[in-house]
C-alpha cells in the first residue's frame, strides 16, 4: 500500500507522506525514498503537512536519505513540518545536515 | 478502567509493528477525552519508542512473544510500563551522551531522556516505566 505521494516540480521531487513515520511505516517509505534515488532522482523535498509524528526509526530514514542523496551529488529538504516536528529535528540536530522548514 | 487510582490501561500485544499503532491509538484517545491534548505527541512519542525497542530488541520480533503494556494517568501524571519476553539489557551501563547526529541510528534513549520526567528499568532491563509530568492537569485520580 502507498504510504506516500510523489510529484515533480522542476528539478526536485517532492515525496508526501500520507501517514505517520513511525516503525510500521519506515519501510515502505524507505523502499519508495530508495527506488527514486536509484532512478536518478538527486532532490527530494519531504512535505510533512500529513504526518503528525515520527520515531526514532522514521529518524533514521531522513538521515539515511539525507546520506544516500548527499552521495548522488543532490539533497534533502523538509518542509512543513508542526512546532512538535520541527522541535524533535532540532533536538536531534538534524537542522545541521540539511533544511527543515515548519508549517 | 477510572476509579480512586486514575485510568489504568493494561493489554498485551504480539511482537508486530502494527502492535504499537494499535496500543498508540488507544492511548491517544484516552488522552484526548482526558484534555491532554498538550502532552498527546510527547507520550505518543515514548510509548512508541520504548514498544519499538521491546519488539525489535527486546523480543527479536518473534511474534509469538508478547509485550505486556501498562498505561496510566493519576493526578498529574502519565505513566506507561512496557515489558518484553527478553533477556533485558544492562541499562546501568548505557551512554548518558548524546547520539552522532550523522548516524541513522541510537535515539531512543535521547527521545526518553527529553520527553519523560522520570525513565526507571526493572534490575533484568526488560521492562521501562516511563513518566512524564503533565502541567496545568487537573487532579481526577
Amino acid at each position: 500500500m502507498a504510504e506516500i505521494e510523489i510529484s515533480k516540480h522542476g528539478s526536485s521531487t517532492t515525496v508526501r507522506p500520507v501517514k505517520n513515520i513511525v516503525s510500521s511505516t519506515v519501510p515502505d517509505i524507505r523502499s519508495e525514498i530508495k527506488a527514486l534515488i536509484a532512478e536518478g532522482v538527486k532532490d527530494i523535498v519531504i512535505d510533512l503537512e500529513m504526518v503528525e509524528i515520527m520515531d526514532s526509526m522514521g529518524i533514521g530514514l531522513f538521515i539515511s536519505a539525507h546520506n544516500s542523496l548527499l552521495r548522488a551529488g543532490g539533497k534533502l529538504m523538509v518542509i512543513n513540518a508542526s512546532k512538535d516536528l520541527l522541535d524533535l529535528f532540532k533536538a536531534m540536530r538534524l537542522d545541521q545536515h540539511f533544511n527543515i522548514s515548519g508549517s | 478502567m477510572t476509579g480512586r487510582r486514575g485510568t489504568i490501561i493494561r493489554r498485551t500485544y504480539p511482537s508486530r509493528m502494527e502492535s504499537v499503532d494499535d496500543f498508540c491509538a488507544e492511548i491517544t484517545q484516552v488522552m484526548r477525552e482526558h484534555g491532554l491534548t498538550d502532552d498527546i505527541f510527547a507520550i505518543e512519542l515514548l510509548a512508541r519508542e520504548a514498544m519499538t525497542n521491546a519488539i525489535l530488541h527486546g523480543n527479536d520480533c518473534q511474534e509469538d512473544k508478547r509485550v505486556c503494556l501498562m498505561f496510566r494517568i493519576i493526578k498529574d501524571m502519565v505513566v506507561i510500563r512496557i515489558t518484553d519476553e527478553g533477556k533485558g539489557f544492562t541499562w546501568l551501563s548505557m551512554p548518558c551522551c548524546a547520539p552522532d547526529s550523522a548516524k541513522a541510528s541510537g535515539r531512543g534513549l535521547k527521545i526518553y531522556s527529553m520527553y519523560a520526567s522520570r525513565i526507571a528499568f526493572s534490575r533484568r532491563g526488560n521492562s521501562v516505566i516511563l513518566t512524564r509530568r503533565i502541567s496545568g492537569r487537573k487532579t481526577d485520580g
